[in-house]
């Protein structure tokens, strides 16, 4: 088992440091350099060449890379070009911020689509199914702000049962939470009832019926715990998209994170900021997505026995 | 639709004196899906004595698996409707009983293993788990765990597995082991009538034999009455007391086995089986196989379902059904036998 | 036997049509399918036909008399800001929001129809390396791989495309890839290499038709994602620049007035998920059509 971990653990490394690669190449083709921008308009020549050399701006693309990924290594995340403050105090404050609010709507989009997916598929056909199915097709194909200025406006312009603008308390959370959740609890719920409905297909419920189990004891105990195995998977990717959704929630909601800052970051044009965001996002995401593996192994006889000896 | 309206029929009594352990009388099943419907089981009749074993034999879609899961009443909700026919189990009805009723017989007075034991056990449970359930599901209610667990180590060793072995998963067996698990578990409750869907079609043949040798001895040994689905006629031969040979949701020829090995009068498809099968002892160059597919069930021909195969057929087959011949317990159906008699 | 061979003409005369007859009849079993097919070619014609409703010059005119008005006879949808007609700016608008979904949608498909099975065929050490960066792009969400790019590129129409492609091709790749290791896994297609077979023959005579329902399902969905992926985008100020209309960047606009001119973030955001709902909606048909795992 710790083996298997420490491998995972192991095989992120060549992940965040292609997924820095990648996105300092993406940001390097972006125009200007960071004297223009730390400068503003009417700077002198000295002073610009001064500030790109301080910054390493003339070096070639993988020196200034290497330096970054050494940096980083250190726990430097470089400068922010903007307010001159160091990128990892930026982000420190803000992580807990965005990580609270996916993990919220990622309880929300589980407890609520996957119960609802087993329910559908063992109902299939009924009002139970067609009803619930019909209204997670709308919440999926509703865009994450439209959902967010809906609830906005019901809930905290209409009925003033929230503030517009946001404090930080845990109440102000609550509209965030359902316009990231619900979409994707839509999502998980397609994806359960479709996963239930293939294992309420197989052959060992056929045998669990002839031995005279119970209806209820046959989706219970036999299909559940089969369909949730890819559900798992699932939910993991899901955390992925909804800790990018934050980028567009925080934004529209006004709230303090990861996400607002790299938004606030590609408007001032601050590189270091928005590579910081990213390398977090993508760093959290990775270690989301194998702590999920690791449970999928562990709860899956098949990969358990080959992991865990 | 419930499930109850599906297999409700006005056909037949609930109970009948009999003692027959199972008697199938003029069975219909049709699959219906929105564009066709399909004829799986087209009035069949078949009994079977307390600890006898019959053999259904027939080429695949001939409708055996259907038959198997009727008497279960395990066929798929949505699509399978049985029009008429009844089944009797122990003079009771299966047709017309209700479900919790069937709960309780399922398991343990009828117990089925399927064709592929891959696929047949659930792989998030342990193989002792799952015996387990079979056994606390129809258990008496003084059992106590110990005494249920006990019987788990006993059934897995009645099929050669070690009772260690039970904690283990059942991608942890091998194909062969994984069918004498499903058959401790269909056998843990010593049912009166024990239903083999081609038990051993997916295993390797030197498996196959292992496992006919063992289920032929359990059943000696717990007296279980037996249908074994098979298109194999050596399988058949090993194993069964009478056979019925099913072709395009009939019986056309069911008998001892003794009636339908040796004797001269045989149906021209049960012929045709006979001729696929390579015989040692004669010395043949090639197969005879029957030329031509079994019928769309779909669509099924007029007359009898055979003749558009048949070698012999007139026609009079290809517009009238034909009538059943009877000599004793050998019944053919087929308008050869029936025009002798005339 | 006489009575088959007579049939026999005949039937292959139907068999022509009967692929598309059958994927069809299929399709309209499912009635929501037929619904989002009715939704999408309202939405389409409106869009495509938009002068036949109002005039192009609407949508950049003010009306002075009309700030911030609510739904009036001269203004179905209402009115923004700056007195502009709300109805003309959501049809003209779509024409952009629904390009840059088809668009981005058919590159990225191409894309992973292109690397999806020329690593599914061939394996081996393109495979390898393909797929290793697919898991690095895999660890950035998309909406942020495709944020950053616009960031980089600059906000226009071309770089929302492009940066939208870019993020999706990864999940499109990954499918076809899988699709066509599992035909190239079968039997048939073993049986057709042991033919003797040519190559280009067995990808164009077994791989892509048999992928091909994989494809169109999965570029239905696609479309949904990506509808929704560019209004995100526009959203946040990185698509199509102002005064030019887009649904997202409407909407990005009609935040400021939620409280006084509500209506004003109603028609955009209905015409979206309508949109990417109807898309959703096909796609399902188009499953139960196409995939040969239900069709039984």
């Amino acid at each position: 088992m710790w083996r298997y971990v420490v491998k995972r653990l192991l095989l992120l490394i060549p992940v965040i440091l292609g997924a820095i690669l990648i996105i300092s190449f993406v940001l390097s083709l972006s125009k200007g350099s960071p004297a223009e921008i730390i400068l503003g308009p009417g700077f002198q020549q000295e002073e610009y060449d001064e500030y790109n050399r301080e910054l390493g701006f003339s070096d070639p693309f993988f020196v200034r890379y290497f330096r970054y990924v050494g940096n980083l290594v250190k726990g430097d995340f470089g400068t922010s070009y903007y307010n001159k403050t160091s990128v990892w105090s930026e982000l420190k404050a803000r992580i807990p911020i965005s990580l609270r609010t996916t993990f919220m709507a990622l309880a929300l989009a589980a407890l609520v689509g996957v119960p609802l997916g087993v329910l559908t598929a063992v109902k299939q056909y009924s009002m139970f199914d067609t009803i619930p199915t019909a209204m997670a097709m709308i919440f999926a194909a509703t865009p994450v702000f439209w959902l967010g200025m809906l609830l906005m406006f019901f809930f905290a312009v209409k009925l003033g049962w929230f503030s517009v603008l946001p404090v930080g308390k845990f109440k102000d959370l609550i509209l965030p939470t359902l316009s990231l959740g619900l979409p994707h609890a839509a999502r998980q719920m397609r994806f359960t009832r479709s996963s239930m409905l293939e294992a309420i297909r197989e052959d060992y419920i056929r045998t669990a019926r002839a031995k005279g189990c119970k209806e209820r004891t046959v989706i219970w105990h036999h299909a559940v715990k089969n369909a949730l195995l890819p559900v798992i998977t699932v939910i993991g990717n899901s955390f992925g998209a909804m800790f990018g959704g934050t980028v567009i929630i925080e934004k529209l909601f006004v709230v303090n994170g990861i996400g607002s800052l790299m938004v606030k970051g590609i408007g001032n044009r601050d590189v270091p900021i928005v590579t910081g965001c990213v390398v977090i996002i993508a760093l959290v995401y990775s270690l989301v997505t194998m702590v999920v593996d690791i449970l999928y192994a562990y709860i899956d006889p098949r990969t358990k026995a080959r992991f865990i000896k | 639709m419930s499930k109850k309206d599906l297999y409700k029929n006005t056909d037949g009594e609930k109970f009948i004196e009999t003692d027959k352990l199972l008697i199938i009388k003029n069975l219909e099943v049709i699959y219906k899906t929105d564009k066709t419907t399909v004829h799986a089981v087209n009035g069949i009749d078949l009994e079977l004595g307390k600890g006898e074993t019959i053999g259904l034999v027939g080429e695949t879609g001939a409708g055996k698996t259907t038959t198997a899961l009727s008497i279960l009443r395990l066929l798929p909700e949505v699509t399978a409707h049985t029009p008429h026919g009844e089944i009797y189990f122990n003079g009771e009805n299966l047709i017309q009983a209700p479900e919790e009723r069937m709960r309780d017989i399922r398991g343990d007075k009828i117990s089925m293993i399927f064709q592929d034991p891959m696929t047949a056990l659930n792989p998030v449970y342990t193989v002792g788990e799952q015996i387990y359930e079979a056994l606390e599901l129809h258990a008496p209610e003084h059992k106590t765990k110990e005494e249920l667990n006990a019987r788990v180590d006993e059934v897995l060793k009645m099929v050669g597995i070690t009772p260690e072995r039970k904690n283990e998963y059942p991608h942890q067996f091998s194909g062969g082991m994984k069918q004498r698990v499903v058959i401790a578990m269909a056998l843990a409750c010593e049912p009166e009538l024990l239903i083999a869907d081609e038990p051993t079609t997916a295993l390797d043949v030197t498996i196959q034999a292992q496992v006919l040798i063992m289920m032929r001895e359990l059943r000696d040994r717990l007296g279980t009455a037996m249908i074994m689905i098979t298109h194999d006629l050596g399988i058949v031969a090993q194993t069964c007391d009478k056979v019925a040979v099913m072709y395009a949701g009939e019986i056309i020829e069911s008998g001892t086995a003794e009636d339908i090995y040796n004797s001269g009068k045989r149906h021209p498809y049960t012929e045709g089986l006979f001729g696929s099968i390579p015989d040692l002892t004669e010395d043949t160059d090639r197969l005879k196989p029957i030329p031509g597919l079994m019928p769309d069930p779909t669509n099924l021909p007029k007359g009898c379902y055979f003749s558009p195969r048949c070698p012999y057929a007139t026609d009079k087959c290809r517009s009238e059904h034909p009538p059943v011949h009877v000599d004793g317990d050998h019944k053919i159906a087929c308008w050869l036998f029936a025009e002798k008699e005339e | 036997m006489a009575e088959n061979t007579a049939n026999a003409p005949v039937k292959k005369k139907k068999r022509k049509n009967s692929k598309l007859a059958d994927t069809w009849r299929l399709f309209k079993k499912r009635k929501t399918s037929v619904l989002g097919l009715i939704i999408f070619s309202i939405i389409l014609f409106m869009v495509l036909c938009a002068p036949l409703f109002v005039e192009k010059s609407k949508v950049e005119e003010s009306d002075w008399e009309y700030l911030n008005s609510p739904p009036v006879a001269g203004h179905p949808f209402g009115t923004d800001d700056l007195g502009r007609d709300l109805f003309a700016r959501v049809l003209y608008g779509g024409r952009n929001s629904l390009e840059i979904g088809l668009v981005s949608m058919v590159c990225a498909l191409f894309m992973g129809v292109v690397i999806g099975s020329l690593c599914g065929y061939f394996g081996g050490v393109l495979d390898q390396i393909v797929m290793r960066v697919l898991d690095v792009l895999k660890s950035i969400p998309t909406t942020v791989l495709a944020l950053a790019i616009v960031a980089a590129l600059g906000g226009s129409k071309t770089n929302l495309i492009l940066a939208i492609m870019i993020s999706q091709t990864p999940a499109q790749v990954r499918l076809v890839r899988s699709a066509v290791i599992g035909i190239a896994g079968r039997e048939y297609f073993e049986a057709a290499r042991a033919c003797g077979t040519s190559t280009p023959r067995i990808i164009f005579k077994h791989i892509v038709p048999n992928c091909i329902g994989t494809v169109i399902i999965q570029a239905s969905m696609a479309m949904a994602q990506m509808i929704l992926q560019a209004a995100s985008l526009s959203f946040i100020g990185l698509g199509i620049q102002p005064p030019e209309p887009e649904w997202g960047s409407m909407l990005s606009g009609a935040r400021e007035f939620m409280s006084s001119a509500p209506w004003q973030m109603i028609f955009p955001g209905l015409f979206i998920m309508l949109s990417a709902y109807s898309f959703n909606l096909i796609g399902d048909g188009l499953r139960d059509a196409l995939d040969p795992k239900l069709r039984s």
